[in-house]
């Protein structure tokens, strides 16, 4: 086991050389760059450790538990990520995760293996790979919203007062915000395989499996990415939205 | 008819009044008493803390908000528009709303247009709240709140402005005016309503 810490020591080596160089003229960035890779290495050997216990036992509540407590931790991300007061934020970013990741990952899950869908070996990567993924979306898709609705309060208020529904008086900043969440998924799409090779599919290729079965795999996984993260932000957006207003229909702070 | 009962705004004023076809109310108090939120209170885009609001014996709670709206419609004195619009999409903008989608408007303001090509980013605050006004006419609404609707109009658009309001009242409509000019006895037979 040594031996694959060792391995690592040239990447850390690289690390420390790029914060010793730096640290003088840019201390913040350097900083930054050596907690995130502390936080990387150390957070990646726990999981390690813990999933080699989980996945000896073969449990189907601890795939559960484990799926809940990604997604809580996933919803709590986006809070602190997020610069605009949003009156009930974690709920709603809980439930969007619910209502858009969990389906996704159940039914990938299955099409991968019917019989052992739902043991931890299958179930967590996948959940892990589709909640790293949609989190970024969905901090974006709130953000533009809630900035183009500060900004431009008083475009909502007068097309209110023309007799918009609350609806049609966001509508603009509703499909904004959703390009905005959308936006980094399609390009990584667009660039997948002439730019890009997907950190998934690079690693299956460097075990030696199949390009091809590696290749399907990898579009099955950006397709899925892709609907969640699109999901997730129309979920998330829809209840931002809502709790601008009142439920008698006026605005909740002018 | 409006009938205003112990309407307590979110500064905590208490108001009563009655208005009936044909009025025109001007509201008028010191800066930061509450006139424009008084306005924004009666066309429910922001909540009052009690009391009723009455259009034709029905309570404002018995509409859909944007129905409401509709009715009582309010006018901010910034003129907001969607970035890149021209005078013509402008004008046309509220029919897009699923309420007007089979509307047929009875005021066309296109008649008092030049140049509906023209685009909303190049004309001056005071042709911006004129045309805001024009369109606000056009969507038959039974009361017209305007806020400071004239502080950027020209003595001569504001007369034109000011005339067309008039014979628009006249169709049995009611109209509040937030203005600090003193313009009641010139041009409305007005009641003087004062928020203190």
């Amino acid at each position: 086991m040594m031996g694959k810490f060792l391995g690592l020591l040239p990447y850390w080596l690289g690390i420390f050389a790029v914060h010793f160089y730096f640290r003088n003229k840019y201390k913040t960035f350097a900083n930054e760059v050596l907690w995130a890779s502390v936080r990387t290495t150390v957070q990646l050997i726990l999981l390690a450790f813990a999933l080699q216990e989980i996945f000896k036992t073969q449990l189907v509540w601890i795939s559960l538990f484990a799926t809940i407590f990604m997604t809580v931790n996933a919803s709590s991300q986006i809070i602190s990520r997020s610069k605009s007061k949003v009156l009930h934020l974690f709920w709603i970013s809980l439930v969007s995760n619910i209502l858009a990741i969990w389906p996704l990952a159940f039914l990938f899950s299955m099409d991968i293996s019917q019989s052992t869908w739902a043991e931890p070996r299958m179930l967590l990567p996948l959940v892990g790979m589709l909640l790293g993924n949609t989190l970024n979306g969905v901090s974006i898709g709130i953000e533009s919203f809630m900035i183009n609705f500060r900004e431009k309060k008083n475009e909502v208020l007068t097309l209110m007062a023309l007799g918009a529904t609350n609806d049609e008086s966001t509508q603009k900043f509703f499909n904004r915000a959703l390009k905005a969440g959308i936006t980094p998924q399609i390009n990584s799409m667009i660039s997948m395989g002439i730019i890009s090779i997907p950190g998934m599919m690079a690693g299956q290729l460097i075990a030696f499996a199949n390009p091809l079965d590696a290749s399907i795999l990898q579009i099955k996984m950006m397709l899925a990415i892709c609907l969640g993260t699109l999901l997730s932000i129309f979920i998330a957006l829809r209840f931002v939205r809502k709790s601008l207003f009142l439920p008698s229909g006026e605005l909740c702070s002018t | 008819m409006l009938d205003v009962k112990d309407l307590k705004l979110l500064n905590s004023k208490i108001i009563n009044l009655k208005a009936a076809p044909g009025d025109v109310f001007l509201i008028k108090g010191p800066n930061g008493v509450g006139k424009s939120l008084f306005l924004k209170t009666l066309a429910r885009l922001v909540p009052k803390i009690s009391g009723e609001i009455n259009l034709g014996g029905l309570d404002s709670s018995q509409f859909a908000p944007e129905l409401w709206r509709s009715k009582l419609l309010y006018l901010p004195s910034d003129v907001s528009f969607t970035e890149g619009h021209s005078v013509d999409e402008y004008l046309s903008e509220p029919f897009l709303f699923e309420r007007y989608k089979y509307f047929k408007p009875s005021f066309n303001p296109k008649e008092y247009i030049s140049d509906l090509n023209s685009s909303m980013n190049l004309l001056s605050s005071g042709q911006r709240q004129r045309l805001s006004i024009l369109r606000a006419m056009s969507l038959n609404a039974e009361i017209l709140l305007l806020d400071e609707s004239f502080s950027h109009i020209d003595p001569v658009l504001r007369e034109e402005t000011f005339s067309l309001l008039n014979r628009w009242k006249d169709h049995q409509k009611i109209i509040f005016i937030v203005s600090h000019f003193d313009f009641q006895t010139s041009q409305f037979d007005s009641t003087s309503f004062t928020l203190k």
